[in-house]
C-alpha cells in the first residue's frame, strides 16, 4: 500500500491518486490534519522487539502494509483545544496550548521516523522548507554557478554591492505573504523586485536582515522537475513580457516549453539533490544571454502541474509509478 | 549561429488545401497559407546566416522579415541553441476508463440515474451533460441529479433543460448548492442569450438559445467552438476528438458512443458501464483519429475538432456520417 501524505485541496496528490486508482494499485491518504484527529490519528508502539506503528479509522492501515510513502505536503493546524477551553482566562493558557503543539509535533516527527526506517519515502519529511542560503551555498560547493548573494544588515555594504551589478531582493525565507486588514483583507504577496538607486537612497544606514542577489541578465527561466535522478525541465521565455522580467510568477501567459539541459548541469543537480538527500524537488535556474545556467533555488514540495502539462511529461503519472514500483 | 524556431507549442498542421498555426499555449488558430509551407520547412533546418547564399539578398530580405513577423507575434523565436529546445512528446495518456458522459434523462424513469453516477465516478469520469427532455423544478433537479453528484470526482455537470419558469437567480443558487453545477443552457428559448457568466467562479455560465434539441440533437460544427491545448491536441493525434472515453445514455436507457448514433450497446439497468465500455467493439471509434478519416485527414483543424459524428467504413476506408459545412478548398465555412 502506498501512503500519501498530505494536505486538503492539494491539486497535484489528487492526479496523483487518479493514476495509483488507474494502475490499481492500493493507497491511503492521510492529510496532515487527520493526524490530530483522534478517529484516524495513528498510534506508535516501541517495545525491546519492534517498533510498530498503525492508522486508526476506517481505512486502517498498518506498517507492515505499507511499501512506499509519498510525503507530498503537511498541512498542519493548531492542537484542537476544546478539552481546555475553561482554561481560556488562565495566564498560563498558551503555555499549555504551546505544549499541546510541541507534543503533536513530536509525536508526528516520532512517526515519520519510523516510516522513514520501514520503507521508501519519495519526498522529504524533515526538508519540506529548506534553508535557500544553505542550498545555495551546498550547490556552490557541488560546482553550480550561483548568482553573487550578499545578506546583510548595512547600506554601506549593500552600495558596495550594487556597485558592482546591478540587484534584486527576496525574502529569506518561503514567505506566503502577510495579510493586511484595512477596509478589506489584501494579501501582499511576496516577489522577487529589483532594487533601484530610489530605492537605495530611502534605506537607512542600518536595516533588518535581507538577502540581495545581482539581477541576472535572462535570456530564459528554467524549472526543472527532479525525480529519482531524472531532470525533467521547462523554459520559460519569461523576457518576452514587461511584467515578468524580474518575476515569471507575476504573469500566466509566458511561452513554456520542454528544454533539454547540458549533460553535465544535469549531473551536477543529481549531486546537489542526492548531497541535499532529496529524491524530488522544483528547481529554479537563470540561463543568462551569456550562457550562463545559474541556480537560484530548490523547493521539495514545489508545484509541477505547471511544469507537466504543457511539456506533456506526465509527472503525476511518473510519480505514481514510481510509488507502485515499491507498492 | 542563430535559427529560427517555433515554440514547441505553436505547432503547424498543414491541411491539403491551407494550412494553420495552433498555439497550444493561448488557444488561438492562425492561419496559414500553404504557399509558405515550404520555406518554413527550409528555415527550420537551416541557421539564418546560410540563407542570403541560397535565397539571394533580396528574397532573404523577404522571409527574414515573414519570420520576424512570427517573432513579433510570439509564436517563434530565434535562438543560437536550438538543439536545447526538444518538441513535445504527443503521447496522449490519462487515467480514467470514461472522460465524459452524455446523459438524457425524462420524468419516465427509465434507468436508475444514481447509479449510473456511482458507475461513472468508479470509471473515473470527471465530466458530464445531463440533458432534461422535460420540465424538472428547482427540487426535482437538485434532489434527483444534483445530490447524486455529492462525493464523486465528477466535477464538472452541465445541464440542458428545456425553456421554462425557473429564472436564473435560481439557477444560480443551485450552482451555489453543488459547485459541481457549472452549465445551465436553456433551449427551445426565445432568444439566444447569455444569462450569466462568471469566469471567477468555476467558469460558471448560463445560456439559453432557440433551437429544440429534442428534435435536432446534430451537432453544428463551427470556427468559434475550436480551441486548441495541449491536452485536446496529444489526444487528438491517436484518438477521435469527439467520441474517446465517452458514453451516452439515453432517455430510454440505452448505452452508445454518443446520444445522435444509432448504435446501442445494450440497455444500462441490464448491463454495467464498466462492462460495455471496455468492449472493443464499443471503443472501436474511440482510436479513429481524424488523420484516419477520409475528408477531415486533408483539414487543418483535424486536431481540435471536436465533431461527435458517427463514423462508417466503405471498402476499407472511414467516413463521418454528418460531415461539416466547412469547404477546404475555398477556405470557408
Amino acid at each position: 500500500m502506498v501512503l500519501i501524505i498530505s494536505k486538503d485541496l492539494e491539486p497535484s496528490t489528487d492526479k496523483v491518486i487518479d493514476w495509483l486508482r488507474y494502475l490499481k494499485v492500493p493507497f491511503r491518504r492521510v492529510n496532515g490534519t487527520d493526524m490530530l484527529n483522534p478517529g484516524h490519528a495513528p498510534t506508535l508502539q516501541v517495545s525491546s522487539k519492534q517498533a510498530d506503528m498503525h492508522f486508526n479509522g476506517e481505512a486502517s492501515a498498518a506498517l507492515s502494509d505499507i511499501t512506499a510513502v509519498w510525503y507530498r505536503r503537511d498541512g498542519s493546524k493548531p492542537p484542537d483545544t476544546q478539552a481546555i477551553a475553561s482554561l481560556q482566562e488562565a495566564g498560563y493558557y498558551q503555555d499549555v496550548v504551546h505544549h499541546l503543539s510541541q507534543e503533536n509535533a513530536i509525536a508526528k516527527k516520532a512517526l515519520y521516523a519510523l516510516l522513514a526506517s520501514h520503507t521508501r519515502i519519495l519526498g522529504s519529511f524533515s526538508k519540506s522548507s529548506v534553508n535557500k542560503i544553505e542550498v545555495l551555498i551546498n550547490a556552490q560547493q557541488q560546482g553550480l554557478d550561483v548568482p553573487a548573494t550578499l545578506i546583510t544588515r548595512s547600506k554601506k555594504e549593500l552600495q558596495a554591492f550594487m556597485d558592482a551589478h546591478p540587484i534584486i531582493t527576496k525574502a529569506l525565507w518561503e514567505s506566503p505573504g502577510i495579510t493586511i486588514q484595512e477596509e478589506k483583507a489584501t494579501n501582499y504577496t511576496s516577489y522577487t523586485e529589483e532594487v533601484t538607486p530610489d530605492m537605495l537612497q530611502a534605506i537607512p544606514e542600518e536595516f533588518f536582515y535581507s538577502l540581495f542577489q545581482e539581477k541576472l541578465d535572462k535570456e530564459l527561466d528554467l524549472r526543472v522537475f527532479y525525480l529519482d535522478g531524472d531532470c525533467y525541465t521547462m523554459a520559460i521565455f519569461s523576457q518576452m513580457n514587461q511584467q515578468t522580467k524580474v518575476d515569471f510568477r507575476k504573469y500566466a501567459n509566458n511561452r513554456n516549453v520542454p528544454y533539454q539541459l547540458p549533460a553535465d548541469i544535469e549531473q551536477l543537480i543529481v549531486k546537489l539533490m542526492k548531497a541535499m538527500q532529496l529524491n524530488t524537488g522544483s528547481l529554479d535556474f537563470v540561463k543568462t544571454r551569456t550562457g550562463r545556467y545559474v541556480f537560484l533555488e530548490v523547493n521539495p514540495v514545489g508545484q509541477y502541474d505547471m511544469t507537466s502539462v504543457p511539456c506533456n511529461y506526465q509527472l503525476d503519472k511518473k510519480i505514481a509509478q514510481y510509488l507502485s514500483q515499491h507498492a | 549561429m542563430e535559427w529560427f524556431r517555433f515554440f514547441a507549442s505553436c505547432r503547424i498542421v498543414a491541411g491539403k488545401y491551407s494550412s494553420a498555426i495552433y498555439d497550444l499555449d493561448r488557444s488561438v488558430i492562425y492561419d496559414l497559407p500553404n504557399a509558405f509551407l515550404e520555406v518554413i520547412r527550409e528555415v527550420e533546418v537551416m541557421p539564418l546566416e546560410q540563407m542570403p547564399e541560397k535565397y539571394g539578398p533580396a528574397r532573404y530580405q523577404q522571409i527574414k522579415q515573414f519570420l520576424d513577423k512570427f517573432v513579433e507575434k510570439e509564436l517563434a523565436f530565434y535562438t543560437t541553441s536550438p538543439e536545447c529546445f526538444p518538441d513535445i512528446d504527443l503521447t496522449w495518456e490519462k487515467p480514467w476508463h470514461i472522460t465524459n458522459a452524455v446523459l438524457e434523462l425524462d420524468d419516465t424513469a427509465s434507468y436508475s440515474f444514481d447509479s449510473v453516477i456511482k458507475q461513472l465516478n468508479e470509471l473515473g469520469c470527471q465530466a458530464i451533460q445531463v440533458r432534461l427532455g422535460c420540465n424538472f423544478s428547482t427540487s426535482q433537479a437538485t434532489e434527483q441529479i444534483l445530490k447524486a453528484l455529492a462525493s464523486t470526482q465528477i466535477n464538472f455537470c452541465e445541464l440542458m433543460t428545456p425553456h421554462n419558469d425557473i429564472t436564473a437567480a435560481e439557477w444560480i443558487s443551485l450552482m451555489d448548492l453543488q459547485p459541481r453545477l457549472r452549465r445551465v443552457y436553456v433551449y427551445a428559448a426565445p432568444d439566444d442569450a447569455v444569462l450569466y457568466n462568471d469566469n471567477e467562479r468555476y467558469g460558471r455560465k448560463i445560456v439559453s438559445f432557440k433551437k429544440d434539441i429534442r428534435r435536432e440533437n446534430k451537432e453544428k460544427i463551427r470556427l468559434e467552438r475550436f480551441s486548441p491545448n495541449i491536452l485536446s491536441f496529444t489526444e487528438a493525434q491517436s484518438h477521435n476528438l469527439g467520441l474517446n472515453r465517452k458514453v451516452a445514455i439515453d432517455s430510454q436507457g440505452y448505452i452508445r458512443n454518443y446520444i445522435s448514433h444509432p448504435a446501442t450497446f445494450g440497455h444500462v439497468n441490464e448491463h454495467l458501464l464498466a462492462d460495455v465500455t471496455t468492449q472493443p467493439a464499443f471503443r472501436e471509434k474511440w482510436f479513429l483519429p481524424n488523420d484516419w478519416i477520409e475528408g477531415c485527414k486533408d483539414c487543418q483543424y483535424r486536431y481540435t475538432c471536436v465533431s461527435n459524428s458517427d463514423i462508417r467504413k466503405e471498402n476499407d476506408k472511414y467516413y463521418k456520417t454528418e460531415m461539416c459545412t466547412f469547404n477546404q478548398q475555398d477556405n470557408t465555412w
